[in-house]
């Protein structure tokens, strides 16, 4: 039963996300603004490259450097959790190197006064931009699906548990769109690419070591804090399938808390102060 | 039309822009004349609605900009200072994207950018990316992206600035082109810019509106005192005895004449400019008289007024009038050519004490 309502979270989130996407398909700005930002990254060699390399960067990982990875004999059995593992301290990179220009670029080069001088809301324009990079994210994390596929393929006896991957999936796209609202945001408050990508990326790593198990146990006092705001800790939850409502809440709130304070650094040029 | 009211912004606590009001009725082409950092593009960016003012009211089609920001947007076409781009995009793909954020249907996005490509004269950078453009082309594209819904209003903020003569000549007959049919603001610091387009000129200086007036006839911008100090007299003289010493003779002894230059002006001729003690009625006739009486040709006899750099020295550097004597090389309004010198000019007095607009 719990698992039912668990997997029903995850669903309504994702259906969330999905129709967010429509509803951008459906208004014209939100529209023409996320085409124009996903026909950027992919007319320029920037997209080609973060996906390349952050499937090279998991994939080799997973085959050599991980403990318990592709080609540990010692298991017998297909399974990929050790590939997942480090999936959140992965998109920790991957997400802000989206992100940091979707702001930092247009406020550097002024294109930022003649976007929001059409007739636009602020809204319309912070949607658009988050989700064409999450498009962008999501579609990087789809694709190491090669992955798994690949050990499936190659197992002896039994194969890949699906259902488990799926929980993974559905945890790594997760933490991808929160990551992804957190980088937007991030990258809104400043006109250089560099920094916006380096403040999300301390940002976001912080947020996640503070769920390492170590340092939970460094800290007895302040675990059960550290546990409730670290998206580490979370995604292991989801990933197996054993969390509850109260880490949907938690994806859900950071994203949209990190779309909100995105409008609100985009609005406050109108502020009368 | 466009009402300003009163504009007043502040960054922090440093005023941009005080109490200026001014309208733009349909149809004239009006510049916005200041030296740099004389607040142009602040009041360029409330116009546009990308600020909201500090206090005062700005209405477009009496719509007020604050409270119906959508809907003046889509009344207005605007090009910021160096035309920003999304530099990685091609030309086509740039415009399209602007008409579809505007909601253009797709048959009238089509002959918009069919126009637009004529208008702005783009044919041969349809397809290459922005980036790639020199500097005039790119100004082209701001234009055309400004244009391509067909706006009642266009803003234009320093449209020529740091373009070549030719690049110049060629936006400033894109804009005339539109200024046909469009109300248009366009902000500047060149002179002559505005005396080539312009009905009407707005200067400001130091975030305040100084004068408004017809750039044609600088001289009406100006009380009657400081508008007869930069009325002179030009006259060309040949002949026997003719040096810079006798006609500097002749004439500088006149009662009319309060300063004089002489310079040889070739062929044995000698150009005075005679700089007059009042409004100069009778001094071209008396320049005449004596000429003849004298014996030597007169080859050219001149009265020149105030120009508009006159006019906008004495308006925007603070100087009084007992500071400083009508100069007598200035040459009719081309201030294209020696940059901006006068925006450097003599030190501004400490502005007067002005009540806080901040609400």
């Amino acid at each position: 039963m719990g698992e039912f309502i668990i997997r029903s979270c995850v669903i309504l989130f994702l259906a969330g996300f999905l129709g967010l996407i429509l509803f951008g398909l459906m208004n014209r700005v939100v529209r023409a603004v996320m085409v124009r930002e996903l026909r950027n990254s992919f007319d320029s060699p920037i997209a080609y490259v973060f996906i390349i390399l952050f499937l090279l960067a998991t994939g080799v990982m997973y085959a050599w450097v991980v403990k318990g990875g592709m080609f540990s004999k010692a298991l017998g059995v297909a399974q990929v959790d050790t590939f997942f593992q480090w999936m959140p301290l992965y998109l920790c990179l991957v997400a802000p190197a989206v992100t940091m220009r979707v702001w930092a670029e247009e406020k550097r080069t002024g294109t930022y006064e003649v976007l929001l001088t059409l007739p636009v809301r602020d809204t319309e324009v912070v949607l658009g931009k988050y989700l064409a990079a999450a498009a962008l994210v999501t579609l990087a994390i789809l694709l190491t699906l090669s992955t798994p596929l690949i050990v499936d393929s190659l197992a002896d006896s039994a194969g890949l548990d699906w259902a488990e991957v799926t929980g993974y999936y559905a945890g790594s796209v997760l933490v991808g769109l929160m990551y992804v609202a957190v980088g937007a945001f991030v990258s809104s408050i400043t006109r250089d690419q560099i920094i916006a990508f380096l403040v999300s990326l301390v940002l976001l790593a912080a947020l996640w070591a503070l769920g390492l198990p170590d340092l939970l146990n460094e800290w007895p006092r302040l675990s059960e804090f550290f546990r409730a705001i670290s998206p580490g800790a979370r995604f292991e939850n989801v990933a197996q399938g054993v969390l509850d409502s109260r880490d949907m809440l938690y994806f859900f709130s950071a994203t949209a808390l990190g779309l909100v304070l995105n409008l609100f650094t985009v609005s406050a040029r109108k502020w009368r102060i | 039309m466009i009402r300003v009211q009163h504009l007043t912004k502040f960054y922090g606590s440093f005023p941009a822009v005080r109490d200026v009001s001014f309208e733009v009725g349909r149809g004239e082409i009006v510049g916005f004349l200041g030296p740099n950092g004389a607040g142009k593009t602040t009041t360029m960016k409330v116009l546009t609605c990308f600020l909201p003012a500090t206090s005062g009211t700005v209405t477009t089609d009496g719509l007020d900009n604050f409270e119906n920001s959508l809907e003046v947007r889509r009344k207005i076409g605007y090009l910021p200072e160096n035309a920003p781009l999304y530099l990685d995009m091609v030309v086509r793909d740039f415009l399209l994207f602007v008409a579809r954020v505007r909601g253009l249907a797709p048959d009238t996005r089509r002959r918009r950018l069919d126009e637009m490509v004529r208008v702005c004269n783009l044919q041969k950078v349809f397809l290459r990316p922005i980036g790639e453009l020199s500097k005039g082309y790119r100004q082209r594209v701001g234009l055309a992206q400004a244009l391509i819904h067909d706006p009642d209003f266009l803003l234009l903020d320093e449209p020529t600035a740091g373009l070549d003569p030719n690049q110049i000549f060629e936006v400033r007959n894109a804009i005339r082109e539109i200024g046909r049919t469009k109300t248009i603001i366009l902000s500047t610091h060149i002179l002559q810019e505005v005396s080539a387009m312009c009905g009407r000129v707005i200067v400001i200086d130091r975030g305040r509106k100084v004068m408004e007036g017809n750039p044609a006839r600088p001289s009406e911008m100006l009380t009657p005192a400081a508008a007869a100090r930069f009325s002179r007299v030009v006259a060309t003289v040949a002949g026997a005895g003719v040096s810079t010493e006798t006609v500097a003779a002749a004439f500088g002894q006149e009662r009319f004449a309060r300063d004089l230059a002489c310079a040889p002006a070739g062929d044995g001729a000698v150009t005075a400019t005679i700089a007059l003690a009042d409004d100069g009625a009778g001094a071209a006739e008396a320049i005449f008289r004596k000429t003849v009486a004298l014996g030597w040709a007169l080859r050219e006899l001149r009265v020149s007024g105030a120009t508009l750099e006159d006019a906008f020295r004495e308006l925007t550097t603070g100087e009084t009038q007992a500071d400083r004597p009508a100069p007598l090389t200035g040459k009719a309004g081309d201030m294209a050519g020696n940059g901006g010198g006068w925006v450097a000019s003599a030190p501004h007095p400490a502005p007067a004490a002005t009540p806080d607009h901040r609400s």
